[in-house]
């Protein structure tokens, strides 16, 4: 079942078209990152699945209702998120409970739950306006699963938080993933899609431009070997240009472009000959690649492929860079 | 509907609350005080009469929603409000709650107004009966100011929208439209200010029955006309939150 459909979705503002086309499925219990640059419409499609603004044409299903309709099964984390500074974190979650329609003790005993969750437990009396912007970060988790949501929508979860912020949001999202709920991550940070989710999209121009599932693009395609030794010896030169095209010599570095077999034959053919190895690097993070390429508009500008066939563009990549 | 009514008059106190804690009441208590002192405070041995209090109290309580409401729209524009939109309470719920919560500083500090006018320099003919029968049309007055306020507020309607009612409310309090030159001028405006001024009839009998508290028959008839005139503005600017694009800024 999906959890968020859009269909032929449009936005726009006056004479700027935010989003145009936009076809997307997730899937329910899948974890799904939205990539793209500044203005590609990302926070405008959140907005879209809040209710907060309408379609200017096509639809947006969240639950399979519009996004009014199921407003108690959906959690937000907005990006950069203003508090009411006045309230103590407690205080600010039972009220934010009882607008969710929580009373009494259950709802105290959720506000404690979700305090422990993102470890807030002990700043739980204090003002929110006292706190730091990865307490508030933490904060906007809690109050987004307060109500025990089935799809969270989170808007640039790690925007504006230092390095150590940054780490312990991603571990809380990353905690997250085994819960059930289906995830809508909007960031520019790659390496935290790469991390938490299952799919990923790269909103470009208004469009899907790329959707791929993060195993795939992750995979390990090939290594560098960067050896000690000033010169390798003939044998080993021999050796490795017996095992095909994927494998290349350039002073010091061996490169492999192959499946894990190619890979496994090259170093144990360099650890049989007594090759001094410095480094053994993965190479192919398809994430990144993908993304530049995207934004280069080196991939087709059509609207994606429809559901059932969205990893036609990866395909596309990977057969074009010689991979099976 | 309980179940909205309870998470609206949550979100009520919420805002309260917020209000108090923020500080903004400073200014309706310094306003208050400040008209304690220019209008109500004692000066030689005439004191003020039930008539004088709910004239000038009337205008300052009506001013001062004006004021109160705009704040709290205000406060509802902030972008701290996506969180509070995105739950279970809705766009109605969130708009109500934040009237109401306009309505409630309001009566508070009208009540005051009364408390401390009586402590200070009490009307000479001013008696419990006589402050109820005062005081409901006067808030009537207040809660249909507070809608109208509410649904000019940029929350709720567009800047083209905005515009258009304060013209035509321009053109309904106009004092003399025939003082516009040209003949095909007037005659579409005369009608026209007739037609908008209708529905500002019960507000302005409103005022005048807080001030003479004169309940002959056509009292009920102003009483009802408040109440309906606050349902459609309250309707109309529910409506047209409903249909708005939320783009909350700080």
């Amino acid at each position: 079942m999906a959890a968020i459909e859009i269909v032929d979705l449009h936005k726009r503002f006056g004479p700027l078209e935010v989003l145009s086309g936009l076809v997307l499925r997730i899937n329910a219990g899948e974890v799904y990152g939205l990539l793209g640059p500044n203005g590609a419409g990302k926070t405008t499609l959140i907005h879209l699945l809040l209710g907060f603004l309408r379609p200017s044409r096509g639809q947006v299903c969240v639950l399979g209702l519009k996004p009014e309709a199921v407003r108690d099964r959906v959690g937000y984390l907005p990006e950069r998120t203003r508090y009411h500074a006045h309230f103590t974190a407690r205080e600010y979650l039972l009220a934010l409970g009882r607008f969710s329609d929580l009373h009494g003790p259950s709802l105290a005993d959720r506000c404690d739950a979700v305090l422990e969750l993102v470890e807030l437990a002990a700043a739980a009396d204090r003002r929110i306006g006292t706190f730091s912007k990865g307490m508030l970060q933490r904060l906007g988790i809690a109050q987004a699963l307060l109500h025990q949501p089935d799809v969270l929508l989170i808007d640039e979860p790690t925007s504006g938080l230092d390095p150590t912020g940054q780490r312990e949001m991603i571990d809380l999202l990353a905690e997250l993933r085994g819960r059930g709920h289906t995830i809508l991550m909007c960031s520019h940070q790659l390496a935290e899609v790469e991390e938490l989710c299952d799919r990923v999209g790269i909103l470009s121009g208004g469009r899907l431009r790329a959707e791929a599932r993060i195993k795939d693009l992750t995979m390990i395609r090939g290594l560098t070997i960067i050896t000690g030794d000033s010169e390798l010896s003939d044998a080993v030169v021999f050796g490795l240009r017996t095992l095909g095209p994927g494998v290349e010599i350039v002073g010091r570095e061996i490169h492999v472009q192959g499946d894990e077999a190619l890979q496994r034959r090259v170093l144990r053919l360099m650890l049989d000959a007594d090759a001094r190895v410095v480094e053994v690097r993965p190479t192919g993070s398809g994430l990144a690649d993908l993304y530049r390429r995207v934004i280069r508009g080196q991939l087709p500008p059509e609207p994606f492929a429809p559901p059932g066939t969205q990893d036609r563009l990866l395909d596309e990549l990977l057969q074009k860079e010689g991979e099976p | 509907m309980i179940a909205w009514l309870r998470r609206t008059l949550a979100f009520t106190r919420f805002t309260l609350q917020e209000y108090l804690r923020s500080g903004r009441i400073l200014v309706e208590l310094v306003i208050l005080v400040a008209a304690l002192w220019i209008f109500f405070w004692p000066r030689g041995d005439e004191g003020i009469d039930a008539h004088q209090f709910f004239n000038i109290g009337g205008i300052l309580i009506l001013a001062l929603s004006i004021y109160t409401t705009a704040v709290m729209m205000g406060l509802g524009a902030r972008p701290q409000g996506y969180i509070v939109l995105s739950r279970s309470l809705g766009r109605r719920g969130y708009l109500m709650g934040l009237y109401l919560a306009a309505l409630t500083v309001i009566a508070a500090i009208f009540l005051l107004l009364t408390l401390s006018v009586l402590a200070i320099n009490p009307p000479r003919d001013l008696h419990i009966q006589g402050w109820l029968l005062g005081a409901l049309p006067l808030l009537l007055d207040v809660a249909i100011l507070a809608s109208f306020t509410m649904l000019i507020a940029p929350l709720v309607l567009s800047s083209g929208m905005r515009l258009l009612l304060l013209s035509m409310l321009a053109i309904a309090l106009s004092t003399d439209v025939s003082a516009i030159k040209g003949f095909s001028i007037e005659r579409v405006l005369r009608p026209l200010q007739t037609l908008i001024s209708l529905p500002l009839l019960p507000a302005m009998s409103g005022f005048e029955l807080a001030v003479n508290r004169n309940y002959n028959q056509a009292a009920v008839a102003i009483l009802v006309g408040q109440v309906a005139l606050t349902a459609a503005l309250l309707a109309f600017a529910l409506s047209a939150f409903d249909r708005r694009e939320l783009m909350l800024t700080s």
